[in-house]
């Protein structure tokens, strides 16, 4: 009798070969992501506690390990931004009121929305330091 | 005749024989030959046992689909000279329950296609096969990169959320369903939805988009089903806000 041979990527898929690793890394740049939220919202959480709590933490993110991991946080976060603006035009309809949007523009769009909240974040941060 | 050779390791299952093996041909090699010029040669002239699939040579049928060096192919397009030196590793096409060394069983395949209704659904069907119903250039531009699909299946072995969930509609026949969902002249999007959205619908795709990698006709499968859940998004919210409004 007829036996088929069951032959499913299965849970291991992502060990397969190198363009699975590079997504299944980039879905866990999430993780780092998390880690940073929740970091930064016990440093808010700190604030409302004494000067001596707060300044206690604030020395623990500036810990050479903890900078270390800022940054690849940072390198992650930036890496996630950018795969996911490149294939924003792929999920959006081709077309608005019956014409053709380029897939450049919706990535430039991105790419400049993101620099001008930058850029207004920069200049409050600067405003809020400098009164 | 050439006189070079490369070396085929190509995937054999009797399933009245025990497990699967690899069995190594050599064939001779020529620059525009393709991996299913090689198979050819090996079932003309060196094993007649070996079973594939194959029909058009060029692209348009979709059956002759298999693993060239791990990569989902199609075999008449995968050329030799860009596998050289070789060994040229041939697997039947990963996901598919394998019936005998190249073919896989596609019934699973086809249930999913008849799921999503690929074909225009009119209501008011009268069964007059005379009706014209017209399209412009520009409505038929919206849906006319997802039907280019040939039903090669490539995306489903490249998929791994096929590779884990069995119910997983998949990509071919979730942009199909986008396909004719985008057609000016189709009127079964709510029959077609009520599948798409359920559970192995498209909120199962995570947008690995290895789909549309390895996808020959450049369908871009995982494209369509991120606008079918923008647009299963967007319903939803416009329900939710406007209770008052008919279910179209
Ligand atoms: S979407 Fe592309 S890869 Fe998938 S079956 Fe159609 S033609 Fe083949
Ligand atoms: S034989 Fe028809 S697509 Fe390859």
């Amino acid at each position: 009798m007829n036996r088929p041979l069951d032959r499913r990527l299965g849970w291991t898929w992502w060990t397969r070969n190198g363009s699975y690793f590079r997504i299944f890394l980039r879905e866990a740049t999430s993780a780092f992501i998390l880690a940073e939220v929740v970091l930064f919202m016990l440093l808010i959480h700190k604030a409302g506690q004494d000067a001596e709590t707060y300044l206690a933490y604030r020395d623990f993110l500036w810990h050479p390990l903890m900078v270390v991991f800022h940054l690849v946080a940072f390198a992650f976060a930036l890496w996630h931004t950018i795969s996911f603006f490149l294939i924003a035009p792929s999920a959006l309809p081709s077309q608005v009121a019956g014409r053709r949007i380029p897939a450049a523009f919706i990535m430039g769009q991105q790419f400049a929305g993101l620099a001008a909240v930058t850029l207004l974040l920069f200049l409050w941060v600067a405003w809020v330091g400098a009164t | 005749m050439s006189d070079t050779t490369v070396q085929l390791e190509v995937f054999r299952y009797r399933p009245d024989n025990g497990g699967p093996t690899y069995q190594s041909y050599e064939v001779p090699y020529h620059d525009d030959w393709v991996v299913l010029d090689a198979l050819n040669y090996v079932k003309n002239y060196i094993d007649g046992s070996l079973s594939f699939r194959w029909s058009c040579r060029m692209g348009v049928c979709g059956s002759c689909g298999m693993q060239v060096n791990g990569e989902p192919s199609l075999t008449c397009a995968a050329f030799l000279r860009d596998h050289m030196p070789g060994p040229i590793r041939v697997e039947p096409l990963v996901n598919f329950p394998v019936e005998r060394d190249l073919v896989v069983d596609i019934n699973g395949f086809m249930e999913k296609l008849d799921h999503v209704k690929p074909y225009l659904v009119r209501e008011d069907d009268d069964g007059d096969l005379s009706a014209e119903y017209v399209q412009t250039p520009t409505q038929l531009d919206r849906y006319k990169q997802f039907s280019m699909c040939i039903n090669c299946m490539l995306c489903y072995a490249a998929c791994p959320v096929i590779g884990r969930v069995d119910d997983f509609i998949g990509p071919a026949a979730l942009a199909l369903a986008q396909r004719y969902n985008l057609d000016s002249r189709d009127q079964g999007k709510q029959m077609r939805q009520d599948v798409i959205f359920q559970n192995e619908g498209i909120w199962e795709c995570t947008f690995v988009g290895e789909c549309s990698e390895v996808c020959p006709k450049h369908v871009d499968p995982a494209g369509a089903i991120q606008q079918a859940k923008l647009e299963g998004a967007f319903d939803y919210y416009k329900r939710l806000l406007t209770p008052w409004a008919r279910r179209s």
